[in-house]
Parts: C-alpha cells; sequence; structure tokens
C-alpha cells in the first residue's frame, strides 16, 4: 500500500464526492501516474471485497421485527427534560413578555407621579422626612432620595417650571421607549415563531 | 431517500410524536432493513445485531419528541443504530460464535461455498478489528452507500473528516485484506 500525491483524493474520486474541477485534476495525474492508478484499482478492489464479502445479510422476517419492537415500546414517548421545559417556557413566553410589561409600566408611572410631585412640592418630601439632606439607611430610602434630590434639583430652575422637571426625568420617557422597543421585539420574535410552527403543522397534516 | 422527510413520513412521525404506536410500526417496518444491516455490519454477530436493532427502534422511540426533520430521518435512526451497536458490543464483549453468523451465500459447489465463507470470514474479522471510528464510516458508505454529507450527518462530524477517516479506513483493510484482495 503506497501513498502518493494525490492517494487522498482518489477515495473520494471512485466515489463521486470530488468537484469537477478536482476530478479533472485527479483525472489528469491518474493518466500519468502508474502508482496512483494502481491504488484507485485496489480501492476499487476492496469495495467490490468488501461487498462480496460482505454474505447476503442478516434477513430478519419484517413482520416478526415490527412485532416484537412494538411489544417492548413503553406506552408513550419520553420528552426529555429540556425539551419539557422548553416548551413551557414558550409557551408562557407572550404572558411573561406582557406582564412584565404591564410591571414596567407600573413602575415607572408611579415613580413618574412621585417624584414629579416632588419635583414640583418640594415641602411634601419636608413634610414626610424623605428630604435630600438626610437621606434613610438602607436601598429603599437612598433611591426615594437619589429621586428627591433629582426632582429638587429640576424644581430649582423653578418649581412649577413643567420643563425643568421634564430636562430633570428626560430618561424616564427614554427608558419607556427603549423598553417598549425591547418588548415589541421580543412579542413579534415569539409570534414569528408560533406562525413558523403553525406553518410546519399544517405543512404536515396537509401533505397526509 | 437521502432528503429531509416528506409527506406520509412526515405525518408517520408527527403522529409518532404524540404516541401513536401504529405510525411508529409502520416506521419500523420502512427503517428496518437499513437499521439492522447497520448494526450487522458493526457488531459482526447475527443475535447481537437483532437485539441491537431493536434497541435501537426503542431508544429512537423514547427519544422521537426530541426529532426534528431539518436532517433526514434514516440518518438520525443510523445515528441511534451506532450507538446500539457500540453498546451491544461493550456488553457482549467478544461473544462472536462463528457458527451462528448468518454471512453464508447458498452455493452449489462445495469448494466455492468454502471459499466464499472463508472470504466472508476474513472480511467480517477485519472489519471487527477495525478502529470504531473508521468501521461506522466504511460501513455507511460501503453497506449502506451513504454520500459523504449524509454520513456527516449521521455521525455528527465534517465531510473533511469523513473523508480523512475513509482514506485511514480504506488503507486499514487494504493492508489487513491484501492477500484476500490477491485472491480476487
Amino acid at each position: 500500500v503506497t501513498v502518493h500525491a494525490l492517494s487522498d483524493r482518489l477515495g473520494p474520486y471512485l466515489d463521486g464526492e470530488l468537484a469537477e474541477s478536482q476530478a479533472r485534476r485527479v483525472e489528469a495525474h491518474l493518466a500519468a501516474c502508474s502508482r496512483c492508478r494502481a491504488e484507485l484499482q485496489e480501492i476499487s478492489t476492496l469495495s467490490a471485497l468488501l461487498v462480496e464479502g460482505a454474505g447476503p445479510g442478516l434477513q430478519v422476517p419484517t413482520e416478526r421485527f415490527v412485532a416484537q419492537v412494538t411489544q417492548h415500546l413503553p406506552s408513550r414517548p419520553v420528552w426529555p427534560v429540556w425539551r419539557q421545559a422548553l416548551e413551557l417556557g414558550w409557551q408562557a413566553a407572550p404572558w411573561t413578555i406582557l406582564g412584565g410589561w404591564a410591571f414596567a409600566q407600573a413602575v415607572l408611572l408611579v415613580s413618574g407621579v412621585i417624584v414629579t410631585a416632588f419635583a414640583m412640592i418640594p415641602e411634601i418630601g419636608d413634610a414626610i422626612g424623605w428630604a435630600p439632606s438626610a437621606p434613610g439607611s438602607g436601598w429603599p430610602s437612598q433611591l426615594t432620595g437619589l429621586l428627591v434630590r433629582a426632582g429638587l434639583a429640576a424644581a430649582a430652575g423653578g418649581a412649577t417650571d413643567v420643563f425643568g422637571v421634564v430636562a430633570a426625568w428626560g430618561w424616564l420617557p427614554l427608558v419607556n421607549l427603549a423598553l417598549l422597543a425591547l418588548v415589541t421585539l421580543a412579542y413579534w420574535s415569539w409570534l414569528a415563531s408560533w406562525w413558523a410552527r403553525r406553518c410546519a403543522r399544517t405543512a404536515v397534516n396537509g401533505s397526509g | 431517500m437521502s432528503g429531509k422527510p416528506t409527506g406520509d413520513e412526515l405525518v408517520l412521525i408527527a403522529d409518532a410524536q404524540q404516541g401513536d404506536k401504529g405510525a411508529f410500526s409502520e416506521l419500523v417496518r420502512r427503517h428496518h432493513r437499513g437499521v439492522i444491516s447497520v448494526v450487522y455490519r458493526m457488531c459482526g454477530d447475527a443475535d447481537l445485531a437483532e437485539d441491537a436493532a431493536q434497541e435501537a427502534f426503542i431508544r429512537a422511540w423514547q427519544h422521537l419528541p426530541g426529532y426534528r426533520p431539518r436532517s433526514p430521518f434514516r440518518n438520525w435512526l443510523y445515528r441511534i443504530a451506532m450507538n446500539a451497536a457500540y453498546d451491544a458490543l461493550r456488553r457482549e464483549h467478544e461473544t462472536v460464535d462463528p457458527e451462528t453468523v448468518v454471512l453464508v451465500s447458498p452455493e452449489a459447489d462445495p469448494a466455492a461455498a468454502m471459499e466464499q465463507r472463508e472470504r466472508e470470514e476474513r472480511v467480517r474479522q477485519a472489519l471487527r478489528a477495525m478502529p470504531p471510528a473508521s468501521r461506522e464510516v466504511i460501513v455507511l458508505r460501503e453497506y449502506e452507500g451513504l454520500s459523504y454529507r449524509e454520513i456527516a450527518d449521521t455521525l455528527d462530524i465534517p465531510v473533511g473528516t469523513v473523508m480523512s477517516r475513509l482514506n485511514y479506513a480504506r488503507r486499514w483493510l487494504r493492508q489487513a485484506l491484501i492477500e484476500t484482495m490477491e485472491d480476487l
């Protein structure tokens, strides 16, 4: 057994697996190389030997085999755990997306109302003791303090200046817009996958 | 035969995925010869092969909901059959009794029959002695006639790897069967 320049291409050539240009290259080489011609002949002989030497193969009566397999089948196919989880997640996706969006809207609305109220009427912050000068401990009161400080900063330019408040809280609508875009994208992606599934199912049922 | 499942096979697969044993039986009826052939060439033993083929179909039934018809159903079955064959070989480990092997073609001439039996035995032993990765590509190519792309899909390896494994397998077999080849 020898290994030559185009040796690795001879098997694929014999199997008809080479591109036309490569096959032509191999043919040109074979015309000039007796060693590769001999090797090609060996590969061809080997294929014949494998087929001839394989005998008639194992003959199993079809109906007996089918009956034996059917007899040993569990009652239903077992869905892999990851598939079950994926399916459940897919089914729940639109509700999760809508629920998340509604929750985010509620949070933004409530926080927007509170902060605007603090910004426009600073006395409220003083009255409930959440003035920026005396922030409480813990993240909820720190966050509130931050919001109040921002609101007061806006109010400093004129407590009733709506434009000042908007300028200070300009990021709120931006965040809202980004959130809306994200939710829309997620929802449309889900709808697209739902539609693809529906088409696949229709194709399967329709082809019967 | 080489493409993705279409038409009634898709319907059978969809029904079987929902637990329809009748639909699955029809799929077994359609593909059992190929699966038995693959495991038989891999195992080299009739009893072992039949058990492994049954095991392959039972595994296919269990994992059927995970099958997506992006690739041919036959290739998916062959992948399972290969694994079932390996498991059967591991379990039985050298239990081949040459007397039980159903490889002999009916020959009128006893001398020719003897020669053929001897040739088949050499081929069978050479196949069994091959490295498993080489054996599976040779079986799929030479006995099942799969294209390189289909072998790659079945074994989940790149086409380039199929090519190199086939080259190696053929060199290996030529060396192992050199005397037998000279007799031809």
